[in-house]
């Protein structure tokens, strides 16, 4: 009997064994792609989806390679390269500025701990209260109060704008590991600023800061910013020519009190002064009089998460975008309050329009929570992009396979975004890939389309335009571009790129015409080496 | 009577599943020694909605046993290799008292099941289908250190011990500690012909020990968890839950078995409850020193939500012997036998479902980012905010139908064949709903 049952165990085994399944393949993933569910963006989201122009280049915080990022160079090179958009992060500075820039911590980008250090900035700020806004003696010493009380240093948010604008945020660039052999002198000698949301539209529309001591500029002096804290003389510093309170209030997001009570802020109103863009008549042809003939782009503007910034800031940048409350009420760009009239993205003698039709402002987040209060501020009409970043944090996306995707294409769609703008692989920054072939073209089956981030290299240009036949491992279902918008450090190389291998059309190289070199430009902007 | 049948039964077999064909019994029968063994050679389609299961076929179990009678001393050990892996299965020791005519004592000491469930109790090789429940695989114990004390007559079955968690060489960081359980049953019916019992088993366990989470805090922890009752690919992921900072857990099973010559039913469910417990002040002192830290501790707490959880199971099966002589019951155990007649031949059914979803009501699922969104305010809709604050735990729901036809040509081969349809729900298998399987086995045992 056991060598029956011996005899059967064995034959038995040996034939299973044949048929081991060990080393099946189970996962398909460009099959599980088309398979997974995606909703589709309605009609009406569909229309404000095509208000930005196809493969529109978008000049990440101006240039983060050339420039100072996100200041006066960075942003005047973006525009003259001809960049179709101006891409800002949005803070708020302690007095209710809505200001352009990255960092939550001043220290890299500023010279913020030689000015201040990490020590309330009492006698500034006793200025700025007693002097420049006219609290009589007893508001400003409670004010003083509650200020020391809640003071968290670097954080751009307890510094009122007045304290933001002493510092240098060019000075660093020429000084970091990483950006040395793009340092220039010019960044150091004209003072660049922490920029406003002002500022940027602005810069978008041919202008750059008006300083003291330029022939049209006022007598320096009418609000002393700068000689009673250190600077030998105003001259070369930028106009500022008004400081009014207003009776709008907002919470500060991170200056709380010992009771755990934000403290209560004051919008404050600065009156800046810029001038028309077009010192070398050699080299810009930007103005004619006062018609603007030079490239007009769009401003594509990050809401950072919600902690922050005020709870009502979507708001205060509704607000801000209509320009009514500054010295150019006709660059209103909130197309809810002014809807655009032109419908070109490139004028007829070649220069970008984008700035002047509906796809003139787009509005983008990592955090879900953004994305839904600017869609209850702005309804879905203004073009709105849902960033996506592979990790564990808050708003990261931590499974990347086709499932995972689709479920944040999905949240996109329902927190009323247009757009995603997934992280892209390779050097220098090594990002996760969320860009790959089928996750555009998932993108494309919910009738979003798709802005990655942030092209740095020649490489990157050419895998996701397709030069490398990369994505051909989803066989030939995918097509190239994989791309619908990009973000860019070199808005030169990448333009260039573009008109070399037939990705813009014959209008839209005439609009270039010449893809400036970045250096020579950078001279020609003043910006001397 | 009774004690002349437990001390036939058990006289070289008390653990063994067949009578051992490899045996050696002393002239005056005081030292009986066996060594035998069994093995499963399964073949398994599977098909499933989005994630594969690996059909094929597979050893899936390959177990050598020994054992000992001297006297009323009973020795036994076993170990498996099933799939090439080498895994210590029992190692113990039982002392019988002498039997009167009021019942058997014993007491028993070592590595082996804890008492629980009747079907965790059963060896897969007298069972009736391929695998254990669902719920009986995620939330009965399964073997422990320990020491046990039973008593059975005719009416009653008492089996209780003291368990330290996991024996010396398979000790799992996090789920160190002690568990108390018990087993009990009355058998108003317990004929030749037919048997009725109802019983209940009850569990508490305490989880000590833990893994190292943070300065000076050890995170304990605990995985229910099953396959899909089946084999071949046990993959437990689709069934699957972890509960860190798991502090004490309590389970209870009421069970219920009938059987004739021809026909077999029962039946259990098992609700479990797990307590959770963190050193929440040192936690949150630790994360105290910046801007972004949580201020108080109540603010800390409510963003690192804490609850117990709650997770149940259950099944209900049927036999009926078309061939062969009789189900069989043993006394001993309380158990139901397995089908070993000669030609005998039973079609089983069962249903099974397994709950260890215990998801806050209201709260939404986002499959990108692993979390659960509250609905904070009560108005339905849960509230999509980068730092949700939630307690929801989700390891899968899963309903099943199983119906098998098994074939014994004797005791030591069986045949069997089964089919299952399972209906799965699961947040992290978003796109995973309905699982078929087909199996057939060969099993052998000497």
């Amino acid at each position: 009997m056991i060598n029956k049952s011996m005899l059967m165990a064995m034959t038995c085994g040996l034939a299973l064994s044949f048929m081991s399944c060990e080393n099946q393949e189970f996962t398909d993933t460009y099959a599980n792609a088309e398979r997974v569910h995606v909703d589709t963006l309605s009609t009406e989201m569909q229309k404000v989806r095509d208000y930005v122009p196809e493969l529109a280049v978008v000049a990440h915080r101006g240039s983060t390679y050339w420039a100072p990022e996100e200041t006066e160079s960075a942003y005047r090179w973006a525009r003259e390269t001809g960049a179709d958009y101006l891409e800002a992060d949005l803070q708020v500075s302690k007095d209710g500025v809505i200001l352009a820039l990255h960092d939550t911590d001043l220290k890299r980008t500023t010279n913020i701990e030689d000015v201040f250090g990490e020590r309330f900035p009492e006698e500034q700020r006793r200025y700025y209260y007693e002097t420049l806004l006219g609290y009589p003696a007893d508001t400003v010493e409670l004010k003083l109060a509650a200020d020391r009380e809640a003071f968290v240093p670097n954080y751009p948010c307890s510094y009122t704008y007045y304290e933001l604008l002493m510092l240098d945020a060019g000075s660093w660039f020429n000084e970091d590991e990483t950006s040395l052999e793009q340092a220039r002198q010019g960044f150091k000698t004209h003072f660049q600023y922490i920029s406003t949301l002002e500022d940027l539209i602005m810069y978008s529309k041919g202008y750059r800061l008006q300083r003291y001591g330029e022939a049209d500029a006022p007598a320096a002096g009418n609000i002393d910013f700068w000689t009673k804290y250190g600077s030998d003389s105003e001259e070369g510093h930028r106009v500022v020519t008004a400081i009014t309170r207003t009776n709008e209030t907002f919470s500060n997001p991170v200056n709380y009190r010992y009771d755990g009570t934000a403290l209560k802020e004051t919008v404050v109103r600065y009156t800046f002064a810029y001038t028309q863009d077009d010192d070398d008549p050699a080299v810009q042809d930007n103005w004619s009089g006062s018609t603007y003939q030079g490239n007009t782009p769009g401003i594509y503007i990050e809401f950072k998460e919600p902690w922050l910034n005020p709870s009502n800031f979507e708001q205060m940048v509704y607000n801000e975008l209509t320009m009514k409350n500054t010295a150019h009420p006709e660059f209103n760009m909130n197309i809810m309050d002014s809807p655009a009239t032109q419908t070109d993205f490139y004028t007829a003698d070649g220069h970008v329009n984008v700035g002047n039709t509906n796809g003139k402002v787009i509005l983008q987040t990592f955090s879900m929570q953004s994305l839904s209060r600017a869609y209850d501020v702005f309804k879905g009409q203004l073009p709105m992009c849902f960033l996506l970043w592979k990790g564990t944090a808050a708003t990261d996306l931590q499974n990347d396979d086709p499932q995972g995707y689709a479920s944040f294409i999905n949240l996109g769609i329902e927190l009323g975004a247009h757009y995603m703008g997934p992280s892209i692989a390779g050097a220098p920054n090594n990002y996760d890939e969320l860009n790959y072939p089928w996750q555009h073209d998932m993108i494309h089956r919910a009738k979003m389309e798709n802005h990655p981030y942030s092209f740095d290299t020649y490489d990157q240009m050419a895998k996701y335009f397709g030069l490398y036949n990369w994505g051909t491992e989803g066989g030939t279902r995918y097509e190239a571009p994989y791309l619908d918008a990009f973000f860019t450090n070199h808005t030169d190389m990448s333009l260039q790129f573009m008109i070399d291998h037939g990705f813009r059309t014959a209008e839209q190289v005439n609009v270039i015409r010449e893809v400036p070199d970045a250096r020579t430009l950078l001279d020609q902007l003043g910006y001397e080496k | 009577m009774l004690v002349a049948a437990m001390f036939s039964t058990t006289a070289v077999k008390a653990q063994e599943d067949v009578n051992p064909l490899l045996k050696y019994i002393s002239k005056d029968e005081t030292v009986k020694a066996s060594i035998g063994g069994r093995m499963y050679a399964d073949l398994a389609y599977y098909h499933s909605d989005w994630t594969p299961m690996k059909s094929g076929a597979a050893i899936t179990d390959a177990r050598i046993h020994a054992a000992l009678t001297y006297g009323k001393f009973y020795f036994y050990a076993d170990f498996g290799f099933g799939k090439g892996e080498f895994s210590q299965k029992n190692l113990f020791a039982q002392y019988t008292f002498k039997a009167t005519e009021y019942g058997v004592h014993s007491v028993k000491v070592g590595y082996y099941n804890e008492p629980s469930s009747m079907s965790a109790m059963t060896s897969t090789y007298n069972y009736h289908f391929f695998a254990r429940p669902f719920a009986v695989q995620a939330l009965a114990p399964g073997r422990a250190l320990g020491a046990t004390y039973r008593f059975f007559n005719k009416r009653f079955f008492f089996d209780q011990g003291v368990f330290a968690q996991f024996k010396y060489n398979e000790q799992e960081e996090g789920n160190q500690g002690v568990s108390v359980s018990g087993r009990w049953l009355y058998k108003p019916i317990n004929e030749l012909h037919s048997t009725l019992q109802v019983g209940i088993s009850a569990r508490y366990q305490h989880f000590s020990g833990g893994t190292e989470y943070a300065e000076g805090v050890l995170q304990t922890s605990v995985n229910y968890s099953s396959n899909m009752q089946s084999y071949v690919d046990e993959d437990v992921t689709f069934l699957d839950l972890d509960l860190p900072w798991a502090r004490n857990a309590f389970s209870i099973t009421p069970e219920v078995l009938y059987r004739s010559d021809r026909f077999f039913t029962r039946a259990e469910y098992i609700w479990t409850r797990v307590w959770k417990d963190r050193d929440d002040q040192r936690l949150f002192e630790q994360n105290l020193g910046g801007q972004q830290s949580w201020q108080t501790l109540p603010s800390w707490q409510g963003g690192n939500k804490l609850r117990p959880t709650l997770l149940n199971g259950g099944y209900i099966e049927l036999g009926y012997l078309i061939c062969g002589r009789a189900y069989t019951y043993d006394q001993e155990y309380g158990l139901l036998k397995g089908m070993g007649d000669k030609n005998g031949l039973e079609v089983v059914a069962r249903y099974s479902y397994l709950d260890l979803s215990d998801i806050t009501k209201g709260d939404r699922f986002i499959y990108g980012n692993n979390k659960f969104y509250p609905d904070s305010d009560g108005d339905g809709v849960a509230e999509i905010v980068d730092y949700p604050r939630w307690s929801s735990v989700d390891g899968g729901k899963a309903h099943a139908v199983t119906v098998g036809l098994n074939y014994s040509f004797n005791q030591y081969i069986k045949v069997m064949g089964e089919y299952q349809y399972t209906n799965l729900e699961n947040v992290y298998f978003p796109d995973d709903k309905n699982f078929h399987q087909l199996q057939l086995r060969v099993a052998f045992a000497f």
